[in-house]
């Protein structure tokens, strides 16, 4: 049944999607072309103008990925859609970790999209050599090399990704288990759990860096290598734990019964 | 739907009345099938139970009978249905004269009425 | 006779107001069972009860002995009101979704009654009227095979064509083996097709009878009743 409901909720939030990916990679492709051309004055306009499009293109990607992922989710568990979401022979464990798996993919599918927009543009062979250079510079007093920063940035972004969308739909839930102003305590209670995660993380980090002697190192004015491998474990273990709370907690508030209007 | 029916009386004494009056006319012959349960359950829009209970009736009453798997057919007797006939003639003319009597008419003012009528 | 749905002693209640007080009644095997009601009387929240769009305050709910769950969505047909279908969908992708989800959906007859309102299998949710919609979701719900059939307010808001559609359609899908529980306001239309009534008023059963007997018994029709009950 998780396999059917993934297919009907990813079709959902892509289908307007899947123009925006297309549009976008398409003007990334003219304004690459374009740029090849004659460096006449015309043409540069014409590029900067095709370029600042694409810029466009990528916000607006950005943007209504959450919106699409979101805008499912209410009108998927909370609006007249309900009334056939939860009579569907299926568990609610079901039906949510159904809407997380298909917004995380969508967000991944989005992200590639606009890195591959710019990589369209901005590709050559000296592009990334500079971009390697600028990562390692970055990252030279840490002893690490520059695919590993690279690796650890996007794992951290990614479980990062999870614990926020699995903190919004845990905040959506919980605004609808109230009978009146539900868009108000979905942002209310959403604003309280990111300050809640973000504050758990800060203090934890404290702690563990302080415990294991690098609280120094942590305050300095470059951190040192000690306190930041600190963070990053702490950070990446409160993350995960965090996106298993917030499924748990979600998952039994929702069990317990909706109240469609 | 084609029948009307009158909300204040139980539908399945007028199903009744309405297939009994069809066999009367000789619109449903003898040893004819009826339509299933469900057919006249559509054809009325009616609930099947009633048409059900409207057949159950008939059937007590000798009108209609069961051949089982096959249905249910219009009996063969035709003394049934004309002693049926009969008694329903008796019916009407009885409610007829009861209210031509509650207007102070006796028999005789009554035959001479329908004499003058065309 | 076996209830395919038994409501016990069911009550609930929204911040102070008691919306569903104390309510019992059952729905027997091969019945079409009318909760008739004015609008407001609790007629919709308790068919959000049986099919979990609400919690239960008080009392107890079984749908064929079983109560509430996962499994008994699968014995139960329910249109509600709303229309609740992703409007972004065409007819044949309404169709295999409840074809995916439902394993008693029976294509065929979805497709014949389709047939009868002469509409185009790709047509587009988003270009249909209201009514339009209502009436893809009947043919959906009606073309399970399921146990019990919870039809909220069927009738609600159509023109008497539409309302013969409806009927027949009802009428043609209903087997001995299930039972329909329908809810209106409407009372004259849905005379006809019921077996048994049960008045609600302010969320209360004040009345719960065999629609026949009753008729019998007031020589009224179940209409002029429920004038002079309610």
């Amino acid at each position: 049944m998780l396999k059917k409901l993934l297919k009907y909720d990813f079709k959902r939030m892509t289908r307007i999607l899947v123009y925006m990916y297309a549009i976008t990679v398409v003007l990334a492709g003219l304004t690459r072309l374009v740029n090849l051309g004659n460096k006449i004055q015309f043409v540069l306009i014409i590029g900067k103008i095709l370029e600042g499009c694409t810029f466009a293109g990528i916000v607006n990607v950005l943007v209504n990925t959450f919106v699409h992922i979101l805008g499912t989710f209410i009108s998927n568990f909370f609006k007249d859609e309900s009334y056939l979401t939860h009579t569907l022979p299926v568990s609610k464990t079901q039906l949510l970790f159904s809407k997380l798996i298909s917004s995380l993919l969508v967000i991944i599918i989005s992200v590639v999209v606009c890195i591959l927009s710019l990589f369209i543009i901005f590709y050559s062979p000296e592009f990334m050599t500079g971009l390697k250079g600028f990562i390692e510079m970055t990252v030279a007093s840490f002893n690490m090399s520059a695919g590993g920063f690279v690796a650890v940035l996007v794992t951290l972004l990614f479980i990062q990704t999870c614990a926020l969308i699995a903190m919004a739909f845990t905040a959506i839930i919980k605004a609808n288990t109230y009978n009146e102003k539900r868009i108000l305590y979905g942002l209310i209670w959403m604003f309280i759990y990111y300050t809640a995660i973000s504050v758990i993380n800060i203090v934890l980090s404290v702690i563990v860096c302080a415990l294991s002697g690098n609280l120094a190192g942590l305050f300095a004015e470059q951190i040192s290598q000690g306190a930041l491998l600190c963070t990053i474990i702490v950070i990446s273990v409160g993350y995960v734990a965090e996106t298993i709370f917030f499924c748990y907690y979600s998952n039994k508030l929702f069990k317990k019964g909706v109240n469609v209007d | 739907m084609g029948f009307n029916f009158n909300g204040n009386v139980p539908i399945y004494l007028q199903i009744i009345e309405r297939i009994k009056l069809q066999i009367i006319r000789k619109e449903l012959v003898p040893g004819q099938k009826l339509p299933s349960v469900r057919d006249l359950s559509l054809q009325y829009s009616v609930n099947p139970n009633t048409v059900q209970k409207a057949l159950a009736e008939l059937e007590s009453l000798g009108l209609i009978f069961t051949e089982r798997t096959n249905g249910k057919f219009v009996t063969l007797d035709e003394s049934a249905i004309k002693r049926e006939t009969e008694r329903t003639i008796e019916q009407k003319l009885n409610e007829f004269c009861c209210s031509m009597a509650e207007l102070g008419l006796d028999k005789s003012e009554i035959i001479k009425k329908l004499n003058e009528k065309e | 006779m076996t209830d395919l749905l038994s409501v016990k002693n069911v009550s609930k209640s929204f911040g102070d107001k008691k919306v569903v007080d104390d309510v019992s009644f059952s729905v027997p095997k091969g019945k079409i069972v009318g909760l008739l009601g004015k609008n407001g009387s609790g007629k919709t929240t308790i068919l959000k009860m049986i099919n979990d769009l609400l919690t239960v305050d008080q009392g107890e709910i079984l749908i064929c002995g079983q109560k509430v769950s996962t499994k008994t969505k699968a014995l139960v047909s329910f249109l509600p009101e709303r229309t609740y279908l992703n409007p972004t969908l065409t007819v044949k992708q309404t169709f295999d979704f409840f074809e995916d989800f439902y394993s008693d959906f029976d294509r065929e007859k979805a497709q014949d009654l389709l047939n009868d309102l002469g509409l185009d299998l790709n047509a587009r949710l988003a270009k249909m009227s209201k009514g339009m919609k209502e009436k893809i979701q009947l043919v959906l719900v009606m073309s399970r095979r399921a146990s019990l059939y919870v039809l909220d307010e069927p009738l609600g808001g159509v023109d008497p064509s539409t309302r013969d559609y409806i009927m027949q359609t009802i009428l043609k899908n209903f087997g001995e083996e299930s039972s329909i529980l329908i809810t209106t306001h409407l009372i004259s239309d849905v005379e006809k097709i019921i077996d048994q009534v049960v008045f609600i008023d302010n969320g209360k059963i004040i009345l719960n009878r065999d629609a026949e007997e009753l008729r019998e018994e007031q020589n009224a029709s179940i209409d002029e009743i429920f004038r002079r009950t309610v």
